[in-house]
């Protein structure tokens, strides 16, 4: 999986926020403030990665159990499909 | 035939405007920042006759005079992040020296609050622009700057005043302000001011919005139409806390 082509993520103020670049996202107004480990697997997708490596790459870089990391992308993922985000 | 040129120096940027309309009124407003330079213009902006007729086509309502009103003035807040500043959808008052800007979506009040400052405080208190004022960073200070693009008001005055605080309003029926900060007034920003969807456009002003961030306070207020709603805001902001 892999984040559509047209998105920026940058820091400001100590936040992550994500904005629309490019002419593909021109439907796409908004913003989309993440949180740190928002942030961390967002930026982990815009290289592509599978919901396998995203969970091995949390476990590594979060104190934080499997089940946990495992339900949290889980969720996140499927925010970003909702928000057409996402590409196979 | 040449369109006529008009030289202005808004926010401190020698500034060229050409216009296609003979009655568009940027002209009129811009009187204010005329200026005479024999340098080359930083920021160039002039619309050809038949893009401005495609926007009228697209805003039937406008005049075309007004759809070249609004676009030049879409131009220069596009221009101004190459020259560290951004506009704020805000109504923007000047008082003892600091400048204070109010922001709110279309419509919830942010002219009014400031016209409260002008009533309480008397003349004292300058309305800076009152509809899209450009906050730049000139040296090593951020002001608060009047621009010809006042949005349906003629109210701006050409001047440059450090920036004190941003406020964003909403109406309620007691006067609270507090500060706000993090993801909330990044959100809170961004979304009243200008986004295009270009990457250098938006590094530009992403990292704009980080320096002012980390050096403006930012805060939220509910406020009703006393008095008093001016007053809680200038003692709060003033203190910069």
């Amino acid at each position: 999986m892999k984040i559509k082509e047209g998105y920026m993520l940058r820091t400001v103020a100590g936040c992550s926020v994500v904005v629309a670049v490019g002419m593909s996202t021109m439907d796409f107004n908004g913003m989309i403030n993440l949180n740190d480990t928002g942030a961390f697997l967002w930026k982990k997708l815009e290289g592509g990665a599978s919901e396998d490596e995203l969970v091995l790459a949390m476990l590594s870089e979060y104190d934080v159990n499997e089940e946990t990391a495992k339900r949290d992308i889980s969720a996140f993922l499927a925010k970003l499909k909702e928000a057409d985000l996402l590409c196979e | 035939m040449e369109k006529p040129k008009t030289k202005a120096i808004i926010a401190e940027l020698r500034t060229e405007i050409s216009v296609s309309c003979p009655d568009c009124r940027i002209i009129k407003q811009a009187e204010k920042y005329r200026a005479d330079f024999s340098e080359d213009p930083d920021i160039k902006i002039g619309f050809p006759i038949d893009f401005l007729e495609k926007r009228q086509k697209e805003n039937p309502t406008l005049p075309l005079s007004e759809c070249e009103y609004i676009w030049t003035g879409y131009e220069f807040c596009r221009r101004l992040v190459s020259f560290d500043g951004f506009v704020l959808h805000a109504s923007a008052v000047s008082y003892k020296g600091r400048a204070y800007l109010f922001s709110a979506p279309s419509g919830m009040g942010k002219s009014t609050h400031t016209s409260i400052w002008q009533r309480v405080f008397g003349s004292d208190a300058v309305i800076i622009n009152d509809d899209k004022p450009a906050i730049r960073k000139i040296g090593d200070t951020i002001y608060a700057c009047g621009t010809p693009w006042s949005g349906k008001s003629d109210i701006n005055e050409n001047i440059k005043v450090p920036l004190a605080g941003i406020c964003f309003l909403s109406r309620g029926s007691v006067n609270k302000i507090e500060k706000i900060g993090g993801n909330l007034a990044l959100y809170m920003i961004l979304n009243q001011t200008m986004r295009l969807p270009f990457p250098e456009f938006m590094d530009s002003l992403l990292s704009l919005t980080d320096t002012v961030m980390s050096r403006i306070p930012v805060y939220r207020m509910e406020c009703n139409t006393d008095d008093e709603a001016a007053r809680v805001a200038f003692e709060f902001m003033s203190k910069g806390v």
